[in-house]
């Protein structure tokens, strides 16, 4: 059954959703979100999107993309670690910078903000990678 | 220097990644550049420290629980990173060029990793960093070893090296934490100072018996010795890298770092004479029987391994001269041979010596025949070879001052070096006797073969030439600087060695006249086979493995689910009965009370026994969803959005990975589990219900003077800068916990889809059964 309300939805969901997911993930560090939530967010877009468009489209579309995320985003995690000793400090010591932008603000960079989003890519890749196994194998939604 | 050390290591396993993801030719030109600058690094290394000294480079791991990723380089690690980088250069280059379009991404990138794992290994001044680069050389191993995994042999190979180098390291890991535990650190550089103290508590000989294990399984010592021969089902490159300079070496070096600490020890001389003998005799013995040629140089190398292992055990006596002689020697040579072999594969079409003993190759390859003749020769110890000063070194520590059983020892010698001479022509008859013109067509036209497969061997030979001719030059100032080397050419040792080396080159001629013969000798023939006993032990253990799988495997989820939850329960309540205290030592205090929260628990109570009484999948699971909801608006009164967040989310996705798994499975019907089982499963869910109930409830109302979390609220914002606790707890302060989250994440995708793939495409025929089995 295809519902064209769903597919006109699904066509604009995903970019705003991925969007709002990169917002949470950025926030994370002060106010609710992170890259856990953010990326169970952005699974749920993807799965929106799969269920509109069927799981073959998707995989095929975003298949590869996501399967390295699941690479990317351990590596980012590890690397984040891995600068702290290469900077002679314990894996996995934080750094933070305060980078001054024109005017008062400022804006707040961290090691950390590395690893979350390390976390937020391993996530989206494990939840959709296992999603896409289940849902696989079934004919497409015509 | 922490720089240079961590780009030596770093480097390989770099560029190893980025080989997987370039394309074919230029792969192996980027590989190349990985042991060049671990040469070109090495170098400046080996020169500081070559002569004595000893660079200590402290670097930070868990300083919270006294573990330090400290490197550590002294004469020994250095001449190792050299000998890893030279010869892993020219294997490189080999490769390249022998395996042609085998060489994938992947081989470059297992090979690599490989080699950034062995130089880990020799670099690390931790015990504990050395064991984690121990395991790594054991699982790219493995891998490289079975890289050809289509064939039976290669898998039976890998996994025979696998289980025993993997018993081996855990072994290892109990002796060094042993041994840490002892003596109160790690590291080497430590230990090293306090190893009088050490040798004096009589508890030391635990730890380094199992040290001795993890050595003995990595150089294929007696009795684990049957694994180095079944990993040769590797292509020449790796098993010429593998059972040259690095994988088998790895237990050698291992003794040469132990050598220092427990020297003195009442065990080491007797156990690794003893193992090291037995090793050469019983190793060379089988070299003697072996017709393949390929087989005859894996022997080989377990009877040179034999030799390594005796002489470390010697050195106590004699002191560590000739050290890294003999180790350069065996590395050199064998690499050589092991590549050789591959060339004459290709050439010749065969490394069967009962094919090859009756052609005269000499005629049409001269080059690649005199380069055998010349690694041959330096397996004997002929003069003017290298191999001839190492041998002499070995004679001498043998022979040198008196110990119990030196007779013994002596014997074993000449009677395993007698071995060694017969083999060593085995190897000579292969291209320089026979009479038959050799058949062309057989092997590769010639205008296929690299003339590279050639001049990698003969790079490497000429260490072994220029050791041999002007030994006290090379010896003194190249290989062990700053050493003033005994003796100048073979003509100096005119005593009880000479006699030794002229009797054993006259037995062993003769020995190899009649090698058939003493081969199938029914005495000796008849011998137990260590091999098959070896071979029987894996096979054993894996039909022990799936045994106690299936023991394990039985029933549905029900069971499994009722186990895991009964245990867990059982942990609780023996805890807390053990603990003296009841769960509600402080009263029965519901935490914050908004009026309003027995809705949600209403909700979640009723969408609870509704998951439980419907008969359909899918309201199932929307009930069991309702509960989990209901769950976050609990998160939410407790004034804790991130969580209510996550499980509102969790909630979501799981819902939709039912929904997804139910659609494949059929309707539930009617319940037709016997009124026994329905009892039983309902006692299971009320009892760890109530607990899990009760404890929470307890958890709730216990209050201490300070809360672990208060700490965590108070450092969030000085320390790590944010103001989200629980974000901050997440990435900064458990971060390494959050790091093993995601990896088990990944782990667990990857599990999912390797399992569904897995039943999609089975493969079908013979091979599939095999797979099975």
């Amino acid at each position: 059954m295809r519902s064209y309300i769903l597919l006109a939805a699904a066509r604009a969901l995903l970019p705003v959703t991925v969007l709002f997911a990169i917002y949470m993930l950025l926030r994370g560090h002060n106010e609710p979100g992170g890259g856990f939530i953010a990326g169970l967010v952005t699974t749920a877009a993807i799965i929106i999107e799969g269920l509109a468009f069927g799981v073959a489209h998707t995989v095929r579309r975003l298949g590869r993309i996501l399967t390295a995320f699941l690479v990317i985003g351990l590596g980012l995690a590890v690397l984040a670690g891995l600068i702290a000793v290469a900077a002679g400090d314990p894996f996995l010591t934080n750094y933070h910078w305060h980078m001054p932008l024109p005017g008062d603000g400022y804006v707040h960079l961290s090691t950390t903000l590395i690893f979350d989003i390390g976390v937020y890519l391993a996530v989206i890749a494990s939840t959709t990678v296992a999603i896409g196994v289940f849902a696989g194998g079934e004919e497409e939604t015509p | 220097m922490l720089l240079t050390l961590a780009v030596i290591i770093g480097i390989p396993f770099l560029i190893g990644g980025l080989a997987l993801v370039i394309p074919r030719p230029w792969n192996g030109w980027l590989a190349l550049l990985a042991p060049a600058t671990v040469i070109a690094l090495g170098l400046p290394l080996w020169m500081e420290v070559g002569g004595g000294g000893e660079i200590l480079v402290p670097l930070s791991w868990f300083p919270d629980l006294g573990l330090t990723a400290d490197l550590f380089v002294n004469r020994l690690g250095a001449f190792f990173v050299m000998l890893i980088g030279i010869i892993g250069l020219g294997i490189v280059q080999y490769s390249r060029y022998y395996l042609k379009e085998d060489a994938t991404g992947w081989f470059w990138f297992l090979l690599l990793s490989f080699m950034g794992s062995m130089l880990g290994i020799v670099l690390a001044d931790s015990l504990l960093l050395l064991f984690v680069f121990w395991e790594l050389t054991t699982i790219t191993s493995f891998l490289l070893i079975g890289i050809d995994f289509g064939k039976e042999e290669g898998r039976k190979g890998a996994l025979q090296a696998f289980l025993v180098t993997g018993v081996g390291g855990l072994a290892l890991l109990v002796g060094i934490v042993l041994l840490g535990q002892l003596a109160g650190t790690y590291n080497l550089t430590e230990l090293y100072a306090m190893s009088g103290e050490i040798v004096a508590d009589p508890r030391h000989t635990i730890p380094l018996i199992l040290i001795f294990l993890g050595a003995f399984t990595k150089s294929a010592q007696f009795p684990f010795h049957f694994w180095l021969p079944g990993a040769m089902a590797a292509p020449a490159p790796i098993s010429a890298y593998l059972h040259s300079a690095t994988m088998v070496k790895a237990g050698v070096f291992l003794l040469g770092r132990m050598f220092p600490i427990f020297s003195e020890a009442a065990i080491w001389l007797p156990t690794l004479a003893t193992i090291g003998l037995i090793t050469f005799l019983v190793a060379g013995w089988n070299a003697v029987k072996s017709s393949d040629l390929k087989q005859l140089l894996a022997h080989s190398t377990v009877a040179y391994l034999g030799v390594l292992t005796a002489l470390y055990g010697f050195y106590a006596r004699v002191g560590l001269e000739g050290e890294l002689v003999n180790i350069l020697n065996h590395a050199l040579y064998k690499s050589s041979l092991f590549l050789l072999i591959g060339w004459m594969e290709k050439a010749m079409g065969s490394r069967d010596l009962a094919i090859l003993e009756k052609e005269r190759w000499i005629g049409r390859e001269k080059l690649g025949a005199t380069l055998i003749g010349i690694g041959a020769f330096a397996m004997i110890g002929m003069p003017f070879l290298l191999g001839f000063m190492a041998k002499d070194t070995f004679f001498y520590a043998v022979a040198e001052g008196p110990i119990e059983g030196l007779t013994l020892a002596l014997v074993i010698t000449v009677l395993a070096s007698t071995l060694a001479v017969i083999y060593a022509l085995k190897l000579w008859a292969g291209v320089f006797f026979g009479s038959e013109e050799p058949p062309t067509g057989r092997g590769y036209p010639r205008n296929k073969i690299s003339i590279w497969l050639l001049v990698v061997p003969a790079l490497l030979l000429l260490p072994q030439v220029v050791g041999g001719v002007i030994p006290a030059w090379y010896l003194g100032q190249v290989v062990e600087p700053g050493t003033t080397w005994q003796g100048v050419a073979f003509w100096q040792y005119l005593d009880v060695k000479l006699v030794i080396t002229l009797a054993m080159l006259v037995a062993g001629y003769f020995g190899y006249r009649h090698w058939r013969a003493i081969a199938a000798t029914p005495f000796l023939s008849k011998l137990p086979s260590v091999q098959r006993g070896g071979e029987g032990l894996v096979s054993g253990t894996l039909a022990h493995a799936s045994s106690l799988s299936r023991m394990l495997q039985l029933g549905g989820h029900p069971r499994y689910g009722s186990i895991i939850l009964l245990v867990a329960i059982a942990v609780v309540i023996g805890g807390v009965a053990f603990s003296g205290r009841t769960l509600f030592d402080h009263g029965l205090v519901w935490g914050p009370n908004p009026e309003f929260a027995w809705f949600p628990a209403l909700v979640v109570a009723i969408a609870a026994v509704f998951t439980v009484t419907l008969r359909k999948r899918i309201p199932k699971a929307v009930m069991m969803a309702v509960v989990g909801y209901g769950m976050a608006v609990f998160y939410v009164f407790f004034r804790a959005p991130d969580l209510a967040l996550t499980q509102l989310l969790v909630e979501t996705v799981s819902v939709i990975l039912l929904l997804l798994i139910f659609r494949r499975m059929p309707e539930l019907g009617d319940d037709i589990r016997s009124v026994r089982r329905r009892v039983v499963h309902g006692v299971v869910a009320v009892v760890v219900g109530l607990t899990m109930g009760a404890l929470a409830w307890a958890a709730g109302s216990y209050h201490v003077a300070e809360r672990a979390g208060y700490e965590q609220i108070r450092l969030a914002l000085p320390i790590a800068e944010g103001r989200n606790v629980v974000n901050v707890i997440l990435v900064d302060f458990r971060g390494m916990d959050t790091l093993g989250e995601i990896f088990v994440l990944g782990i667990a995708a990857f599990g999912a889809y390797a399992l569904f793939r897995g039943r999609r495409h089975r493969p079908a025929g013979p091979e599939a059964e095999e797979v099975k089995r």
